[in-house]
């Protein structure tokens, strides 16, 4: 069997990863830029066409909010990247990038989640 | 069904070799008259959109103006400059909480489901009998039927997914589709439904062992007049065999609790 390769697969993982954002637009998320939102885990839930969850951050002002969370993947986009049903449980204290909504909406898109003990996921070459 | 063997004449399309190079084209003897399998769509390397567009769609009539113009705005503009604020019709874009095929769990159907193939990949599958081809699109689990070398009943029920006949012309699947109901939107980036005349041709040749093209043409003479037509739309899919459909269900109930968070979000 002959098999054709060309360009390098970084770059195209970089067009990919563009590509996959751009699909549904999420135009109310500024998808250009991520920032770290720290918390603990109230929900979490793995679904179609995206997962979601919530947590509870406290503010600047040390007021409690809480924050709805959604990913840009489908299922299968998330069991690809390792996350399972009990990937993240209610109470978990994490850190996650994410892009917030343009509006100003204590709502984002789910970009990845650093726990306590210092995992990434997805892993920083996936996200 | 038999299919007779024969050997690929080694049509590689440069256009494969050098837009999918992450996706290797692999040379091997394969029969054009099978599609079965799964397939999966290949990034394109342009953001906003997913199909391979040479001409903008059609502006709508009066009377499709005043019925199918979807007023709340659309997630993006998909052809031309996907920055753009406003479709050729007029739909705003880029709106929040903007409408998209399968939004809230609503049938994504024809031809939208297949701005998704990347989400989820698509299968088609031969029967025993060899009357129909079944196209399974994992996107919100919706199927299809191709009935091979039949003509459209004249008392056709609208349906989200249309009605389709297809046949050989050549080593290319045509399908032809009618009888929509016009409850979805055509595509993410059109701004309107189709109307009940709405009328989809796919052609589907299988370009290489793991490379199928598919080339759409749209007709809607309701909606785009009866001369008009939307053409220059294409994909290509690349074989996973050793993929697997998965079960995608949307289920508005799984969504109550972010829902919830979602109202109590706004500033």
């Amino acid at each position: 069997m002959k098999t054709i390769t060309g360009l390098s697969l970084t770059f195209w993982l970089a067009v990919l990863s563009l590509n996959s954002w751009a699909h549904h637009g999420y135009p109310q998320y500024n998808l250009r830029e991520s920032s770290p939102l720290s918390g603990t885990i109230i929900s979490y839930r793995m679904s179609n066409p995206h997962s979601h969850m919530t947590l509870s951050v406290v503010n600047e002002d040390g007021e409690t909010e809480i924050w709805a969370i959604e990913t840009l993947d489908t299922l299968r986009g998330m069991r690809s990247k390792g996350f399972t049903a009990n990937t993240l449980q209610a109470g978990d204290v994490v850190t996650m990038m994410v892009s917030p909504a343009l509006n100003g909406d204590r709502t984002a898109v789910f970009r990845s989640v650093e726990f306590e003990d210092g995992r990434i996921m997805p892993a920083p070459e996936e996200n | 069904m038999r299919f007779i063997q024969q050997k690929n004449s080694t049509r590689l399309l440069l256009v494969c070799l050098f837009s999918f190079p992450a996706w290797a084209i692999q040379a091997q003897d394969f029969d054009p008259r099978d599609i079965s399998g799964v397939w999966g769509e290949l990034p394109t390397g342009r953001p906003g959109f997913n199909y391979n567009m040479s001409t903008p769609p059609p502006r709508l009539t009066e009377w499709g103006m005043e019925n199918l113009r979807m007023m709340e705005g659309i997630t993006h503009a998909a052809v031309g400059d996907p920055r753009a604020t406003e479709t050729i019709n007029g739909v705003p874009t880029l709106t929040l909480g903007g409408q998209y095929p399968g939004k809230d769990c609503e049938p994504v159907g024809m031809p939208g489901n297949l701005d998704y193939v990347d989400f989820g990949p698509v299968e088609f599958v031969y029967t025993r009998d060899g009357d129909r081809i079944i196209q399974m699109l994992e996107y919100h689990r919706e199927w299809r039927t191709f009935w091979l070398d039949e003509e459209h009943p004249d008392d056709l029920f609208p349906t989200y997914m249309g009605h389709s006949v297809a046949s050989w012309d050549g080593d290319t699947l045509v399908v032809d589709t009618i009888g929509f109901n016009g409850l979805t939107q055509i595509t993410q980036g059109v701004g309107h439904r189709p109307s009940d005349a709405f009328h989809l041709v796919e052609r589907y040749t299988r370009i290489a062992y793991d490379r199928l093209q598919l080339e759409m043409t749209m007709y809607d003479e309701k909606a785009w007049g009866p001369d008009a037509s939307w053409s220059g739309l294409s994909k290509t899919f690349a074989l996973m065999p050793d993929e697997r459909l998965q079960e995608f269900i949307c289920v508005p109930s799984e969504y109550a609790e972010f829902d919830s968070a979602l109202e109590d979000s706004s500033q």
